[in-house]
């Protein structure tokens, strides 16, 4: 299961991730942002 | 070899050097560009970002942030003892935490110690809107210009030979003494008492328009091979005089090495 918060309600709603045809359970809505994980990340500053 | 300083400000220098040649001010030229060494932030660890800027190019720009460097403390993480893990001795680390609404700028870095602060606090990073984070660590190195220009202390370093200005008097009538002074792109030529005259040598660029303006062999525009003037700023990271001296001894150590080499 994948967390994707909803462009709409901004509700964090759980998918598979083999489903086809995500649509927001509370809303309706098709938009989702994939959320940043939570941990840190090295760049090199070039 | 003789030096005298026309101009030395915290991040400016103007100097004449005479009795010398090309190669040798070209080599402190290039010196001072790619070997010169200098901190800035290499590692960007990012612990949250909503900003609308990628990890990526927010670590590039705040690569491209001068800070304040001190040679005699700091030591190339390569050489260190501590073997590239990064200590005290070649690391410098900040922290940087914001939340927006705002713009986070290059004075929102906090040191570990006030002595490595940022040259400029003014230099803006990114814009955040309501509600967006930006949370990030960095550790800064020492570099030199060759490896990126991150690293590169000083910046438009030129030298120019010193212009030797001949005029031929008998040769110049009104009408062309009037064309000279008129065509000199730096105003450097005037007309005094039926002579024409030069206010200011050190400003010629050597274009030699006034030379084509006028009969052959009236006015002979040189560069001598000998002296120089010799001009160079830095980023704020070293002072002009630190960043001499400092690519001055590059240069002899250069040399040593060059010697021991051919023995």
């Amino acid at each position: 299961m994948v967390g994707y918060k909803c462009g709409l309600c901004k509700k964090i709603v759980n998918f598979d991730v083999k489903n086809i045809g995500m649509q927001c359970p509370y809303c309706g809505s098709k938009v989702f942002y994939k959320e940043r994980p939570t941990v840190a990340k090295r760049v090199k500053a070039r | 070899m003789k030096v005298e300083v026309v101009k030395l400000k915290e991040d400016y220098a103007k100097l004449k050097i005479y009795d010398t040649a090309p190669y040798f001010v070209n080599a402190l030229r290039r010196v001072m560009l790619a070997d010169l060494p200098k901190l800035a932030i290499e590692d960007v660890i990012v612990y949250d970002n909503t900003s609308p800027l990628f990890d990526e190019i927010i670590a590039h720009r705040l690569g491209m942030v001068p800070l304040k460097t001190d040679l005699g403390v700091l030591v190339p993480r390569d050489e260190c003892s501590c073997g590239g893990k990064g200590c005290a001795n070649c690391t410098v680390r900040y922290t940087l935490s914001k939340e927006g609404p705002g713009v986070v700028y290059s004075g929102d870095l906090q040191p570990e110690n006030e002595r490595w602060g940022v040259v400029d606090p003014k230099i803006p990073i990114v814009e955040l809107s309501e509600g967006q984070r930006l949370i990030l660590e960095v550790e800064a190195v020492l570099g030199r210009g060759r490896d990126h220009a991150k690293w590169q202390a000083v910046q438009a370093p030129g030298y120019k030979y010193y212009p030797v200005i001949e005029i031929d008097q008998s040769k110049l009538d009104e009408e062309s003494r009037k064309r000279c002074v008129e065509v000199c792109p730096k105003k450097i030529l005037v007309e005094k008492e039926g002579r024409l005259v030069v206010t200011d040598v050190e400003k010629c660029s050597l274009c030699k328009s006034c030379e084509e303006v006028c009969e052959p062999g009236a006015i002979t525009v040189k560069g001598d091979e000998t002296r120089f003037i010799f001009s160079f700023e830095t980023d704020g990271s070293l002072s002009a005089k630190e960043a001499l001296v400092e690519s001055t001894k590059i240069l002899e150590e250069k040399y040593k090495e060059m010697e021991k080499l051919l023995k």
